[in-house]
């Protein structure tokens, strides 16, 4: 129907309930799991095809013929972005679900869970290969739904209700402001394909309407991308949701956010013609700023980590801001780094949830003496964060900062070099805190993880610092990717 | 190159089945950083016949980085004496730590610290060098926090890793202003690139990095995580922060700062002269009001670096390659200072000077150990410290600074002071009561000790043996 990868995605997640209708004793319900590990997989074999394809040729277009024409019907455009993205969303996809198989071994409803999980990253890969606007709104649309469901999903208790509640409303705000931009851009240029979009407005004077969508789209996308000041669901959603989930929306959910609005402004308002340089650079001040701040002073293991998320958006921001190859580089190089450092810390916070049964960093205090590996790969991820070389973190941020002083905005660099100092001071807090010994009463009992956790974090762990010593390969493949911008 | 290889995988090799050999894998890492010391000699040759070693391999190709490591004059004796330093370091915790929990975790710790000096020491171009700097950050901050003596070092770290840390991106800073003015990070080309960067930011880029190289060598007035670092580390990780970690600054000003922005140096080495005898006067003033063994010789090791700073600032050649041979007699004779103290510390139970007394029946090799060490740093002839704080001075008087290079010597005086003090107290005078079954420290302590007292002396006669490998880099 559309492309193999994604086909792949949205079958195996229609016929999720099937498998778990058949599987209805509790003891058969791993194989859920089992069954979307198995999806995803043969999801990544068919990407790669999709990959090699792309290389050789391009860009594929598939224009579907089902069931209407263009813009009704859905219109596929595959660069090397959308298969960079696509590729972040699989793999953290398969180690969340990896990791899911025994977190969520105590929960009930695990067919709606895996039915929702495998709706989402067909959502976000959706968003990636859109070619037009309106298969883009479809498929962000279902990412979106399916994240509001799994951020509520744990509904016997309060939290996850009230967040996944504001949730939904801000994130619905932000879809229909997209939708009213996607129809004022059908208006003015009665197309919706994005080619076409940047042929007709290739040489449009900047007149007030057009400013308006554009701020409209900023602001649509930017509160999925959490960018201060429409930031407030997050820290709410992403610590009340199941911790692979958390995994997913802040390692892949947020950069969609980001990967969309790129997508928007480079190809259809050419940053020539609009200046909106300047405004994203702000944005990316305040965002960091914000976010960094506002991580020092939690008492949340998780919450600590959904406020890191924002400031690292901020980071991703920057090269967006700078404009030129070199920044989206850095900008694609850090959402893939950022995707394998946030997912892997979440997945970290989530087995000392799973062990010890509490988010707060109090009552974890100690828990690394009790959990080793944990807290090695813990101490991984959160140094890669902080920025310190040798880790994938260090590269991109490094990338980022090189690219924006000859975009004539040194004052970036410097804010962003003075803000990775600051977040160091929180993420060293969250290490020491884990690290203090004696343990507490709450966690004296705990044990290291069970395996099938701990394999996808030290599978995450090792690539961290891989891609930190040897980033060629990955950086290559991101200034492919960003080369798909600028042209 | 495998000599910075060889750690970073036997660490990792530690770490993960250390367990099975608890006991033996202290020496296992003595092998381990043994062997990368021989590495490093093994090029004494080529650097003897002044052949530069420049090996060079892809990387990064996408943003054109190669990993690059550089041995020359300048670079091979300090990264000689840092091996040498840590691994004997490594051999005297196989007695020192024996008691302690997670001996795994430490030495995996240290190797990866060692790595990371040495890979300052021989990196080829300015990113590579940033990433080994911040390597050694991070080992040495879990080696306090994790392994330091009192309740308090949990405190103590985090200061040292958030002080280094900021000084360190103060640095990166300055790398990437040079990148964009240049476009290139590589030592090599420096010196010729240079004269790129426009003159209305050429101070700043300058002080940026002197910032960063400040912090590590703890510079007046940004010394302050000094003191308590290595008096909170476990003894043989002070001998190595103070011995060796903190002349990490010193190369890179030699390196970068001297062979790249000669003529600011040479502008603003009246300043950098003045800060460096602040630096020393303070340390040794500070020195003088201490009673804990190891915030005292911390605080002389802040007022050697003042001598050293000195020395690179008056921009003069020989000032130069005696603050670079001082790096080595320093690195000898402080870490040699640190494991006697560790010694007595070991053996008495108190760092507490005033409790100390009449140690020299007790443990006689120590002593006079202890005794070479204080009196090289006291620039006392022929010993080692002689020679290099001598080529400090006369570099300051050939550069014409007669005033600043007079109120330097007569401040040695404090350091001979201060250190005559504390070996007094320590080792001769009355014995207390409490002192008087101090046992004979083990082999495996006094082994190292007298090694460097051995290197002090023999450096002391004979200078050329280690001046022959040096050169000022311009």
């Amino acid at each position: 129907m559309f492309t193999e990868p994604l086909d792949v995605l949205l079958i195996f997640m229609v016929t999720t309930p099937v498998v778990g209708w058949m599987a209805y004793r509790k003891a058969y319900q791993k194989i859920l799991g089992v069954y979307a590990v198995l999806g995803l997989s043969v999801t990544a074999y068919f990407l790669y095809g999709v990959y090699r394809e792309v290389a050789d040729k391009g860009v594929v277009l598939i224009v579907g013929q089902m069931p209407f024409n263009p813009p009704l019907g859905a219109c596929l455009e595959i660069d090397m972005l959308s298969v960079f993205m696509a590729f972040i969303c699989t793999m953290i996809g398969l180690v969340a679900v990896v990791y899911s198989i025994k977190y969520m071994e105590r929960d009930t409803g695990l067919t709606e869970y895996y039915t929702l999980l495998l709706g989402m990253i067909a959502g976000m890969m959706g968003v990636a290969f859109a070619g037009d606007f309106f298969t883009l709104f479809v498929f962000w649309e279902l990412m979106c739904l399916t994240s509001y469901a799994l951020v509520a999903f744990r509904k016997q208790r309060w939290e996850p209700i009230e967040a996944g509640f504001k949730y939904l409303i801000m994130s619905a705000a932000g879809s229909a402001t997209i939708l009213l931009a996607m129809s004022f851009l059908y208006g003015m240029t009665g197309t919706v394909n994005f080619a076409s979009l940047a042929t007709s407005l290739n040489n449009a004077t900047p007149d007030g309407w057009l400013y308006v969508t554009l701020t409209l789209i900023i602001v649509g996308f930017g509160i999925k991308a959490a960018i201060v000041p429409f930031h407030t669901w997050l820290p709410d959603a992403h610590p009340a949701a199941p911790s692979p989930i958390s995994a997913v929306l802040s390692g892949v959910m947020i950069e969609t956010g980001v990967y969309a609005l790129c997508r928007v402004l480079f190809v259809v308002f050419s940053p020539a013609q609009f200046h909106w340089g300047m405004v994203i650079a702000v944005l990316s001040v305040v965002t960091m700023t914000v976010g960094n701040v506002m991580a020092l002073l939690q008492s949340d293991i998780k919450r600590l980590l959904a406020y890191s998320s924002i400031a690292q958006i901020g980071y991703i921001l920057v090269g967006v801001a700078a404009g030129t190859e070199l920044g989206l580089t850095g900008t694609t190089f850090h959402i893939f780094n950022h995707a394998l450092m946030k997912g892997l810390a979440f997945l970290c916070a989530g087995a000392f949830i799973f062990r010890a049964k509490t988010r707060n960093l109090d009552e974890l205090s100690g828990i690394g003496r009790k959990m080793p590996i944990s807290t090695v790969t813990l101490s991984i991820a959160v140094f890669a964060l902080a920025g310190m070389p040798g880790l994938n973190g260090f590269m991109s941020k490094f990338v980022l900062f090189t690219a924006v002083i000859p975009a004539g905005m040194a004052w970036l660099a410097i804010a962003s070099v003075l803000n990775s100092a600051f977040s160091v001071a929180y993420y060293l807090r969250l290490i020491l805190i884990i690290i203090r010994s004696p343990p507490t009463e709450k966690v004296a009992a705990a044990k290291e993880a069970p395996i099938t956790m701990l394999i996808p974090m030290c599978v995450m762990a090792t690539f961290i610092v891989l891609f930190g010593v040897w980033p060629e390969p990955i950086l290559a493949f991101a200034q492919r990717a960003a080369s798909c911008l600028i042209d | 190159m495998l000599a910075i290889i060889l750690p970073i995988i036997s660490a990792i090799f530690i770490y993960v089945f250390g367990k099975y050999a608890e006991r033996y894998v202290g020496w296992i890492a003595t092998a381990a950083a043994s062997l990368s010391v021989c590495m490093i000699l093994s090029m004494v040759t080529d650097v003897i016949e002044k052949r530069l070693i420049h090996d060079t391999y892809a990387w990064i190709p996408s943003i054109n980085l190669k990993l690059g490591f550089m041995v020359d004059m300048v670079s091979f004796p300090i990264a000689l004496i840092v091996a040498v330093v840590s691994a004997l370091s490594c051999f005297y915790s196989i007695k020192y730590m024996e008691n302690k929990r997670g001996q795994t975790g430490y030495y995996a710790n240290l190797l990866l610290f060692m790595a990371g000096m040495i890979g300052v020491m021989l990196s080829a171009n300015l990113i590579q060098f940033y990433l080994f700097w911040e390597l050694m950050l991070i080992p040495s901050y879990f080696l306090i926090a994790s392994w330091g003596v009192s309740k308090k070092r949990l405190t103590i770290g985090f200061k040292y890793f958030i002080f280094t840390h900021i000084g360190a991106l103060f640095m990166l800073m300055g790398i990437l202003s040079i990148y964009v003015f240049t476009g290139t990070f590589d030592f090599a080309e420096l010196p010729r690139v240079s004269a790129d960067i426009p003159s209305t930011s050429i101070l700043t880029v300058f002080v940026l990095l002197l910032i960063g190289f400040c912090v590590k060598m703890a510079i007046f007035p940004v010394h302050t995580w000094l003191p308590d670092a290595h008096a909170e580390a476990p003894t043989p990780i002070s001998a190595m922060l103070s011995g060796v970690m903190i002349k990490c600054g010193a190369y890179a000003f030699a390196r970068i700062l001297l062979s790249g922005f000669g003529q600011t140096v040479l502008q603003t080495s009246d300043t950098l002269a003045i800060l460096g005898v602040v630096t020393m006067i303070y340390g040794g003033l500070m020195a003088l009001a201490q009673t804990d063994i190891k915030r005292l010789l911390a605080y002389s090791s802040i007022s050697q670096m003042g001598y050293i700073f000195f020395g690179l600032g008056v921009y003069s050649t020989i000032g130069a390659t005696g603050a670079l041979f001082h790096v080595v007699n320093h690195a000898v004779c402080k870490s040699l200072l640190f494991m006697c103290a560790g010694v007595i510390m070991h053996q008495t139970g108190t760092r507490n000077i005033r409790r100390l007394g009449g140690l020299a029946d007790k443990m006689p090799i120590t002593c006079a150990a202890s005794l070479i060490g204080a009196l090289s740093l006291a620039g006392t002839p022929p010993l080692n410290g002689f020679w290099s704080e001598w080529m400090i001075f006369s570099g300051g008087v050939f550069s014409g600074k007669i005033l600043i290079t007079t109120i330097a010597v007569v401040s040695t005086a404090i350091t001979a002071g201060y250190y005559l003090w504390f070996l007094w107290r320590a080792f001769f005078g009355t014995t207390p009561k409490n002192l008087e079954n101090t046992r004979k420290p083990s082999w495996l302590m006094r082994i190292p000790i007298i090694v460097l007292a051995v290197i002090a002396v023999v450096v002391g006669i004979w200078p050329d043996l280690v001046l022959r490998l040096l050169s000022a880099p311009f």
